[in-house]
């Protein structure tokens, strides 16, 4: 009898914990999602379309994914060569310097966008060096880029750093006895090796940069048709009352970022199905 | 036989650690030697620094009679399988065994036959243009061995390439390097920890303790004729016991020692006796005889094959003893029973106690 009731009670206690995660999922992530399409179909789709059309939102749209893919770019260099340095180099300073790489995800955006503002700013150090050579950085293409490298910068780090750390190194040996110079080795055995972490790590960059706001909005000066990026674009039509024209733009960028993540898992799977049909 | 390899005095430490302490090996052309030790003995340490992927601190490694001082590994025409085969993953079998040539330039067809030919050597016809990805890790290894091969190197180098096998391919397998090895006629040098592999591939067997090799000469004599207690205890099980000369035999309490090899030592000192289970015969007690000595059964554990007894000498030596099934006593041999024990054949080790009689040993 005993034995029946703690039954039921441990049943009892499995169904809450299964119910209260899927339903504060449902309301915590997906309810805010579905909330989106509210303002922007509301008033037809023609509306949606219109504001889509705008030049100010079709500008903001073409920036951000500029910014997205140079950052990406940028990114998928300076951070596999620093994967490459943290896993494959000894040197003092090593540990110290890995934990400082995820120091970007840590602090909070806007402090990054003031800290990139006070150095390359008109009355920074840097900014003043450049400024007399006629080159501005803040309020411009340059300074959203760098802001935009700077807080995406663990991502590909991490990604091509954890598989270069779990791969066995035997193979590149191997290439050596075969008679492969270095940069046969390299190319030939370690980069197709960590092939996955480099994509791995441009998605995540790519979509964190897509809805990057706190240090953009620092230093780019949110200049319409300029510097305005996707995220300034929907904050600046609500502020001004313009909740279609924010929606229509926020749902596309949700969007963008959905087809991302699915795009990830996809790529990532792929090779397992791969092998799994053949 | 005119030596391939030749290492000298080879050092390595890493940091604090003497990994390598002064190992020099010859290994002759054609030769298959078996590098054998426990794990962390520092044998596929020494096989790295022979290859040139890792640098040594000391010593002077030859390969064909030139020094490797400043040779870096892909110039040294050393072929290398590793443990985990480290094939290149998403390449075929084909474009694994072609990579050696490949990366020196060749043409695609000229690389194409000569990969197909030795992939054909190592059995593998049928797998040519499939992935490495989806063979087995008997297939694997094969690949590896072919892709060593496809350069004709002059200096085979194999690190553990059977541990990661199952046992019946691992049987199977071992048989084949060594065929493909005396087909091509490469020298070659196999590191193992399994002794029963040393056994079956080494023309000659070197065996490594701690950073020095302890040992070189051939499977049987490394069996018959340890020389050092480490050598013996790690090939195959032993008894050792101290013994004394007496006229030109040595005894181990009254247990009569004939010995394989020779160095007898002079009268009267003491030395380490070397007994295999399998050297250890036992009979009905019956009347004494001299050389054997008697002894209870301690106990008996039948193991298929053979049983396994040890027994207690009336001078309280312990002893193990194996009985194949077919011995006349094997069907009635039981705890407690008296034996009479008889040393059909042992080796010596000079014993570094010298005279004092060691008591350890009781």
């Amino acid at each position: 009898m005993n034995a029946g009731r703690f039954r039921n009670l441990d049943a009892l206690v499995r169904w809450s914990v299964f119910a209260a995660a899927i339903g504060l999922f449902l309301v915590l992530i997906l309810l805010p999602l579905v909330s989106l399409n509210q303002y922007a179909v509301r008033e037809g789709l023609g509306i949606f379309w219109s504001r889509l059309r705008d030049p100010g939102a079709l500008g903001a749209l073409r920036l951000t994914a500029v910014v997205a893919l140079a950052t990406t770019v940028v990114n998928g260099l300076i951070g596999t060569a620093m994967a490459f340095v943290l896993t494959r180099y000894r040197f003092p300073g090593r540990r110290a310097i890995n934990a400082l790489v995820d120091i970007p995800l840590a602090i909070p955006t806007v402090v990054t966008g003031f800290a990139l503002l006070l150095l390359y700013g008109p009355l920074g150090p840097f900014g003043e060096f450049l400024g007399e050579r006629n080159i501005q950085m803040m309020f411009s293409f340059p300074g959203l880029l760098l802001g935009h490298v700077f807080v995406t910068f663990p991502f590909m780090v991490r990604a091509v750093g954890a598989v270069l750390e779990s791969a066995p190194r035997s193979g590149e040996d191997a290439a050596r006895t075969l008679g492969a110079k270095e940069w046969q080795v390299f190319f030939l055995v370690t980069l197709p090796s960590v092939k996955e972490g480099i994509v791995a790590g441009s998605f995540l960059t790519f979509s964190r940069s897509l809805g990057e706001f706190g240090a953009s909005i620092m230093v780019s000066g949110n200049l319409v048709g300029r510097t305005q990026t996707a995220p300034l674009y929907i904050f600046s039509r609500f502020n001004t009352g313009d909740v279609e024209g924010a929606s229509a733009i926020a749902i596309l960028l949700a969007l963008a970022s959905f087809l991302i993540l699915l795009l990830l898992q996809f790529v990532q799977s792929g090779r397992g199905m791969k092998e799994a049909l053949a | 036989m005119t030596t391939h390899l030749s290492a000298e005095g080879i050092r390595k430490s890493f940091g604090e650690k003497t990994v390598l302490d002064g190992v020099s090996l010859s290994v002759g052309t054609g030769e298959l030697m078996a590098l054998l030790g426990p794990s962390g003995c520092g044998k596929s340490t020494f096989l790295r620094v022979v290859a040139g992927l890792l640098p040594k601190d000391t010593g002077e490694v030859r390969i064909g009679g030139r020094n490797m001082e400043n040779t870096p590994a892909r110039e040294r025409g050393v072929g290398f399988v590793f443990q985990d085969y480290a094939l290149f993953p998403r390449m075929t079998v084909l474009e694994n065994v072609a990579f050696g040539l490949r990366v020196r330039g060749k043409n695609a067809p000229e690389r194409n036959r000569k990969a197909r030919a030795i992939i054909d050597l190592v059995g593998l016809s049928g797998e040519t243009d499939r992935p490495v990805d989806r063979l087995s890790g008997g297939e694997r290894q094969r690949v590896s061995l072919a892709r060593a091969l496809a350069v004709e190197p002059s200096l085979l180098l194999l690190d553990e390439p059977l541990s990661a096998l199952d046992v019946k391919v691992r049987e199977r397998l071992r048989r084949e390097i060594k065929s493909v090895q005396k087909k091509v006629g490469i020298t070659a040098l196999i590191v193992t920890h399994d002794q029963e592999e040393a056994m079956e591939l080494g023309d000659r067997i070197a065996v490594m303790n701690e950073g020095r090799i302890e040992q070189v000469a051939t499977p049987r004599e490394i069996y018959q004729e340890p020389a050092t207690e480490f050598v013996a205890r790690f090939v195959g099980e032993v008894n050792v016991l101290p013994g004394q000369m007496y006229h030109g035999t040595t005894y181990a309490g009254s247990l009569a020692i004939r010995m394989v090899g020779s160095r007898p030592p002079g009268d009267g000192s003491w030395v380490k006796v070397i007994l295999r289970p399998e050297d250890i015969s036992v009979h009905p007690p019956g009347i004494a005889q001299t050389g054997h000595a008697q002894a209870t059964v301690e106990s008996v554990s039948f193991q298929g094959t053979h049983l396994r007894v040890e027994l207690k000498t009336e001078e309280g030596y312990r002893l193990k003893s194996l009985l194949l099934r077919s011995h006349p006593m094997a069907g009635t041999i039981a705890e407690g029973d008296g034996v009479r024990v008889e040393a059909i054949r042992g080796s010596i080790l000079p014993d570094p106690l010298g005279k004092q009689e060691p008591e350890y040993y009781l």
